[in-house]
């Protein structure tokens, strides 16, 4: 497997206001390091900047300062357009688009890679096997799928070209709790059979807890700790991350 | 996902082999190999104007070999100045108190008719450079006329008489009447004249109205045929208000010094034909439906001016609506053929302008708002208007590419507005998926906001289309064909079935294309996003 290892060398984001000229921190000199096959959670509120790190991983987001490598290779030297080929991406409610079939959702990339039909077919149904539906779904429109099918659409279509890195903003997030469980299990299950890099951001701690290796506290813009569920646990960095990780697990 | 696409692809290459074919069907042989025998004789859209230029053309025609084109129903005095001044037309029949009114927009009030004519010709020669040869005799003036029964009922003679019963009078003037300072403005304000209303009508209309009894009063001009026709009482001008019209041909300068044997030939007529010949000659063609070269070539035999007896085959008598609209289908067929040639053409160029403009404006506020605003602007102007400022464009002129132009600025708003909105209106979200699972900008745009847009899109070519199929009927106005010919010749010689010929294929027309356009919008619109 390639070298499929993130990093962020003191990366900072700032916005400026077209209207007052006044700047706003979004990312504040991150230093990050995510290893090839691990999986790490970015986790705080909302507007801690975890979602434009997430986003400064393929380019839709550049940064101001510092820079982000990903296998070594410094991105700003690499096009766009392939890098977020090579690095799936799940969205929150699943981003499907409501005109194409389930089928050409998932196939939508492929295709503009010049895949054979009959290639895509195969691919699309082997990733609906795996994401737990029926063939018999392909023809469908999102339209007339639950919440939880939409998710593991969405995730099909991540894996579509079968990337090395899996970029997941709050895929979970706005499912129902037992949905959510159910596609908890099948994320791990996925992990065994396709191990990947995979970034996900959460505001959920136990969701975190459940499913990275590691797990990144934000806030305000700044990393305040990195590690595991125990490290957080047993040394908390500072009062925040100690009252993040109690709050809903105390 | 292969199968709608092939659909697509093909509805789209049946669309523009339909506009070529048609173009190519239409496309008019290159004229003109000798530009300077050829006289274009250009005629108002009312029976009068057209009776004159067909004379004069059969005049020119008996006396020399210049190819003499008469082009008819030209919409009013404004689009055959322009024309004139644009050397569309050579000659036209004009009148002095129009002249007087109308383009050399005087306010002082034309007084003796000789003073008045020589006023104008200064006028006319200094500025444009056009020539006001004899006049032909007549004087169509305006006159109001009462039913005779109502005139005798409250003894009115004159205008003056009028104003004591005013207010239980209900006018049905013509829309021009209405708004000319020298018609019912002037007229109510030199009078002091009190009406109970006085409403707009189309001119063809009138009588109809007032034999039906609707209104009491209408204007009329002094030579109207259809005078003869109504019981009517002319009233008395006897305060002398409107102003002189006689009528003349008037040349541009430039045809008489290349061919100075024109003038001769063009004032053939000078002073040979007074209100009462002309009365009839209109009642000829107007009431007793008679041809009007059938109806010119007679008078000048009578008159002696020509041993031609080369006429069109006499009209047929009329057997009701539908046997009429039968025997002419052929041409109703033309008609709609012609139709559908200047809809198409001027509604997909617009969206050839409009679809990349739509696209090329989004996340361009400023653009946007500019380019909306003067698409919005046109669409308020009014279509004849529009059609006038076309015909003055150099390589316009009086011809199917003035009324092309003219309906394509038309459809540019719809098309242009709801491209705009239907691409505004597509989730930020989705663009921003299509751009985090790698497309490019115009993958983008292509694969997600198009279609995504399409039913917005379609809606505003759809609308585009129906208005212009109904703007089109105007196009006649120019002598551009379509189904307004029959209408607009219909309405000037009170022929309800030939009237009737246009309007109904043009309703139809509107219809139809709307309910393929509705089918096309169907089978273009992506399923997931139908209903």
């Amino acid at each position: 497997m390639p070298d499929a290892s993130i990093r962020f060398e003191s990366v900072s984001k700032t916005y400026r206001s077209s209207k007052s000229g006044a700047t706003t921190a979004a990312v504040v000199g991150l230093d990050l390091e995510v290893a090839s096959g691990e999986v790490l959670c970015l986790v705080g509120t909302s507007g801690c900047g975890k979602t434009t790190t997430l986003r400064m991983i393929n380019r839709l987001v550049e940064p101001s300062k510092g820079r982000v490598l990903v296998g070594e290779r410094d991105i700003q030297e690499l096009d766009p357009i392939r890098l977020r080929r090579r690095m799936g991406y799940v969205l929150q409610r699943g981003g499907l688009f409501p005109h194409l079939s389930v089928a050409e959702n998932i196939g939508l990339v492929a295709k503009l890679e010049g895949w054979t039909r009959e290639r895509i077919r195969a691919r699309v149904l082997e990733l609906l096997e795996l994401v737990h539906l029926g063939p018999e779904l392909a023809e469908r429109f999102p339209r007339q799928l639950s919440g939880g099918q939409r998710q593991r659409i969405g995730v099909a279509r991540a894996l579509m070209l079968d990337p090395p890195i899996i970029l997941l903003d709050e895929p979970f997030g706005a499912l129902d709790p037992i949905t959510k469980r159910e596609l908890h299990g099948e994320f791990h299950e996925l992990r065994r059979l396709l191990p990947r890099t995979m970034v996900l951001v959460s505001h959920d701690m136990n969701e975190a807890r459940t499913l990275a290796d590691r797990i990144g506290v934000m806030s305000e813009g700044r990393l305040l700790q990195i590690g595991t569920w125990d490290d957080l646990v047993g040394q908390p960095a500072n009062d925040f991350v100690a009252s993040f990780v109690g709050g809903d697990h105390g | 996902m292969a199968e709608p696409l092939g659909l697509r692809r093909g509805i789209w290459i049946g669309l523009l082999g339909f506009i070529a074919t048609a173009a190519a069907l239409r496309a008019e042989p290159t004229v003109g190999q000798d530009p300077a025998r050829k006289l274009v004789i250009g005629s108002k859209n009312f029976a009068e104007s057209r009776l004159l230029a067909e004379m004069l053309k059969i005049l020119v025609e008996d006396r020399s070999d210049f190819e003499v084109e008469h082009r008819a129903n030209l919409g009013g005095t404004l689009v055959c100045m322009e024309a004139l001044r644009a050397g569309a037309i050579d000659v036209y029949p004009e009148y002095t108190g129009t002249g007087w009114t109308v383009i050399l927009e005087e306010k002082r009030r034309a007084s003796d008719p000789m003073r008045t004519y020589f006023e104008v010709a200064k006028a006319y020669r200094e500025r444009w450079d056009i020539e006001w040869l004899s006049p032909f005799g007549l004087d169509n003036t305006y006159v109001l006329a009462i039913s005779e029964a109502k005139a005798a009922s409250l003894g009115i003679t004159t205008i003056s008489d009028l104003v004591a019963h005013g207010p239980s009078l209900t006018a049905g003037f013509s829309i021009e009447f209405m708004e000319r300072p020298d018609g019912w403005p002037g007229l109510r304000e030199f009078y002091s004249l009190q009406l109970g209303s006085a409403r707009g009508l189309e001119h063809g209309l009138a009588y109809e109205a007032l034999a039906a009894g609707e209104v009491d009063l209408v204007d009329a001009y002094a030579t109207d045929g259809k005078l003869l026709r109504y019981p009517l009482r002319r009233l008395k001008d006897d305060r002398g208000f409107f102003p002189p019209y006689q009528a003349a041909p008037i040349v541009r300068g430039a045809v008489l010094r290349d061919h100075p044997e024109l003038r001769s030939m063009l004032d053939g007529l000078a002073y040979r034909i007074d209100d009462a010949s002309m009365t009839k000659l209109n009642h000829a063609v107007e009431v007793e439906q008679r041809g009007f070269r059938e109806v010119a070539m007679g008078f000048l035999r009578d008159e002696g001016l020509t041993r031609n007896t080369a006429v069109e085959a006499p009209a047929q008598k009329r057997t009701g609506f539908w046997r009429f609209f039968l025997d002419r289908w052929r041409v109703t067929l033309q008609l709609v053929l012609e139709h559908i040639w200047l809809t198409a053409i001027a509604v997909a160029l617009a969206a050839l302008v409009a679809l990349p403009l739509g696209i090329w404006i989004q996340g361009r506020p400023m653009a946007a708002r500019i380019s909306l605003a003067i698409a919005g602007v046109i669409q308020t102007i009014p279509s004849l208007a529009l059609l006038a400022l076309a015909i003055a464009v150099p390589g316009l002129g009086l011809s199917t590419r003035s009324a092309i132009a003219a309906l394509f600025l038309y459809s540019l708003l719809p098309i242009l507005r709801n491209t705009h909105a239907g691409l505004g209106a597509v989730d930020a979200e989705l663009v921003d998926a299509a751009k985090a699972i790698g497309l490019t900008k115009g993958q983008v745009l292509r694969q997600i906001k198009l279609p995504m847009a399409m039913s917005t899109i379609l809606a505003g070519l759809r609308t585009a289309t129906v208005i212009s199929i109904g703007v089109a009927t105007l196009a006649a106005f120019i002598g551009a064909g379509g189904l307004g010919q029959p209408i607009v010749t219909g309405l000037y010689l009170n022929d309800p079935d030939l009237v009737l010929s246009g309007a109904l294929p043009a309703g139809f027309l509107a219809l139809a294309m709307d309910f393929v356009l509705g089918r096309l919008e169907r089978r273009l619109v992506p399923r997931g996003l139908r209903a």
